[in-house]
């Protein structure tokens, strides 16, 4: 297929783009992508302070191999699976960087949540690891089924299972939780 | 409310918080230029691998195995410690040929060098050159096998090995692309001596795909390390080449462990502190906490003398190491309290006294600008608390012995470097940088014991110093600090009465410099342009206590 933002007749747009799978900039993949990939580390960590820090080091490992992810079909979903899979550690690398961020926790700019979302989140994060990243996916990013089996790299089917279980799970936690 | 209503109102508030949080002066300054930061961080990674690669087939080249090891075992071993007699005599001995180090351990007669991205480590023996030589490492490893590794540990030499932790990525053997798994690795000091890659004596598994560890502690038998899931391991490592299992897990931390005799302290981010027996479980299984306690944040444990000390927003808190024997919540057994939004760094203690360092940051009217965002200026306000651990061990609602207080302006509120400098010799030092006009960066070395009454004290003694970024090491009545392109040498008693001192040895440095480490006679530190840098005295001053 001939590029045709060469002979300038046609306007380059994202549909366009995706047609000719014109590759795009880390730049704008960060843009687009970094608020929705720190929320996403915020529900699986539990920490907003560090959920920045998850974000910014999957950013980094796509950063590295960009040319390579660019080409992927879905570079997105290949940094919420690496910020899933970390966003369970707290553990930050070395001292310094953990007094960093806790001086950056230190400024009035990091929110209390709503208390009804905290007890959400942190009943969230009780479940099993998996539930919980698919629960997160699919109510913090409305994620249909396929979309977050992509991104897990599981089967459908795994996403299904988890996300009933996940839900059973939540409702009863609730439930308790209401009733106390 | 349904499951569903709630999760749709959680992720909206979620959003929200995220959306201030990307519009708050602190998250624009984290992000600041990172897009740019990323690409510096890959080019030096490149470059540093490319180097080491170099640097070892050359020293090989050159050399071979039969001079590496000459070369290694004709070194002389001095048996003095750097005083303040003999330090001006400090010359350099020998250099590692690495490409850049990022700090280095001591211990059992090698020095082990790391490096930061790149997590490379490499084996040198302590004594390796003649005055003035080049080394080349006996051994390297590169602790994050996969491409993508980013994370590892401070390595730690216990019992022959060194013992650091780090992270692979996949796509290698059973983890796929996108997935991480953090291990703890164990390699011989003694592993080989021509330079080549040394296979690590063990690796810990990943536990569940986890075990990620900022640092780890070691009794020699032993090794205890902090995972992802809020876990701590105890591992009891066998023989070389095997999987080293667990022996004991329980959900509890991500700070430390510190061990103080049969007790392992960890702090778990975030809000709590837990304390278990080395001993509780040999069969794999979770562990209850001997006891445990809440904190409000973040908090890295420090123990002395059966005593546990943690900071944390607007407290500090003391708790026996021996306070509870049966998932107990502990009360502390003194603490003292700001407001909530001061900030308190680690603790120290030294010489019988606990000091605690509060940060007020009180903003200015000012901004700093660049890459399209702002961030505001204003000056931190560093108060120093010396307290006597006598009286927080017994429990007494103590005043401190003294204070002092330093400002630095011009800052924003994540600059300043926010950390208790250093103690020792019956001395307190405190680096200061103050940006407004007609200010200069200094060192002030105060008394340990300077007043018992809860009043100010005033510095000993004095010296300018380039800025408070500066690393400050005491020892053997010796501060040394290092400072931009040199290092200097104070004499700790140099002065008493606020007088401005002079060093007494000083030495260039090469740029980048890390921290400074004293070993015998050594004074050792890694940089980022010269790898592996090592002064020794001339060996003529010999002390009584020997050692090197």
């Amino acid at each position: 297929v001939a590029d045709p933002r060469r002979e300038g007749a046609l306007p380059v747009t994202e549909e366009l783009k995706a047609e000719l799978r014109v590759p795009e900039t880390f730049e704008d993949f960060y843009e687009r992508e970094y608020a929705r990939v720190v929320a996403l580390a915020f529900t699986l960590s539990g920490s907003r302070s560090g959920a920045e820090d998850l974000a910014q080091e999957a950013f980094l490992a796509a950063h590295r191999r960009w040319a390579k992810i660019a080409s992927y079909d879905r570079p997105d979903a290949w940094v919420r699976r690496v910020v899933s899979n970390a966003a369970v550690s707290l553990v930050r690398r070395r001292v310094a960087e953990l007094k960093a961020l806790a001086r950056l926790g230190h400024q009035p700019v990091v929110p209390e949540l709503p208390p009804s979302s905290e007890e959400f989140w942190d009943e969230v994060r009780a479940l099993p690891r998996r539930q919980a990243q698919v629960l997160a996916l699919h109510y913090l990013e409305d994620r249909p089924v396929a979309e977050i089996a992509q991104i897990l790299g599981v089967a459908v089917g795994t996403v299904t299972a988890h996300l009933h279980a996940g839900r059973t799970a939540l409702a009863r936690r609730l439930q308790a939780e209401e009733e106390a | 409310m349904n499951v569903d209503t709630r999760a749709r109102q959680a992720a909206t508030d979620v959003l929200a918080a995220v959306d201030v949080m990307r519009r708050s002066p602190a998250g624009i300054e984290s992000r600041a230029g990172s897009i740019e930061g990323f690409r510096t961080f890959e080019a030096r990674r490149r470059r540093t691998q490319r180097a080491v690669a170099v640097v070892v087939a050359v020293a090989i080249a050159a050399l071979g195995f039969a001079g590496l090891l000459r070369a290694f075992r004709s070194a002389p071993v001095p048996a003095n410690k750097i005083t303040p007699d003999n330090v001006n005599r400090l010359e350099v001995a020998w250099r590692g040929s690495i490409p850049r180090a990022d700090g280095a351990v001591v211990g059992e007669g090698y020095v082990v060098a790391y490096a930061y991205p790149t997590d490379n480590i490499s084996g040198f023996l302590e004594d390796c050159a003649s005055r003035g030589g080049d080394c080349a490492p006996l051994w390297t490893a590169d602790v994050t096998v996969g491409e993508d590794g980013t994370l590892s540990s401070t390595p730690v030499i216990s019992d022959g090995h060194v013992l650091v932790g780090g992270e692979r990525c996949g796509p290698t053997g059973e983890l796929k692309e996108g997935e991480c798994a953090s291990e703890l690795y164990s390699f011989p000091l003694d592993c080989r001596t021509d330079g080549q890659e040394c296979p690590p004596r063990w690796v810990a598994p990943k536990a569940g795909g986890v075990l990620m560890m900022g640092s780890v502690a070691t009794d020699g038998t032993y090794v205890y390390a902090s995972g992802n899931q809020l876990d701590v391991y105890r591992f009891d490592c066998g023989e070389a080449g095997a999987t080293c299992e667990k022996a004991w897990t329980r959900p509890a931390g991500s700070f430390g462990p510190v061990l103080w005799e049969d007790t392992v302290i960890v702090a778990q981010d975030p809000g709590h502190l837990a304390a278990f027996d080395v001993d509780c479980r040999s069969n794999g299984g979770e562990c209850e906490p001997l006891w445990r306690a809440k904190l409000r944040s973040y908090g890295e444990p420090v123990v002395a003398d059966g005593i546990v000390y943690i900071s944390d927003w607007g407290v500090v808190a003391a708790y026996p190491v021996d306070c509870g024997t049966q998932n107990t919540v502990c009360e502390p057994l003194w603490a003292e309290t700001w407001a909530e939004d001061v900030w308190v760094a680690k603790p120290l203690v030294s010489d019988g006294i606990l000091y605690v360092l509060a940060d007020r940051f009180v903003p200015s009217d000012d901004v700093v600008c660049g890459s399209g965002s702002c961030v505001p200026l204003g000056t931190h306000v560093w108060t120093y608390h010396a307290y006597s651990v006598d009286c927080v061990a017994a429990g007494d609602p103590c005043q401190p012995l003294w204070t002092t207080e330093t400002r630095e302006r011009g800052l924003t509120p994540t600059q300043g470097h926010g950390q208790i400098d250093g103690a020792g010799s019956g001395r307190f030092y405190i680096t200061v940088s103050d940006r407004s006009p007609g200010a200069s960066a200094r060192l002030l070395v105060f008394d340990s014991r300077c007043r018992t009454d809860g009043g100010a004290c005033t510095p000993d003694w004095t010296a300018p110093i380039a800025t408070s970024e500066s690393t400050l090491l005491v020892g053997h009545d010796l501060v040394f600090i290092s400072e931009g392109r040199e290092v200097l040498a104070y004499a700790a008693d140099c002065g008493t009465s606020g007088e401005t001192c002079e060093p007494i040895w000083r030495a260039p440095l090469p740029a980048g410099t890390t921290e400074l480490v004293i070993d015998g006679d050594k004074l050792l530190f890694g940089s980022k342009e010269d790898g592996l840098t090592v002064f020794a005295t001339d060996g003529e001053v010999t002390s009584e206590e020997g050692g090197g």
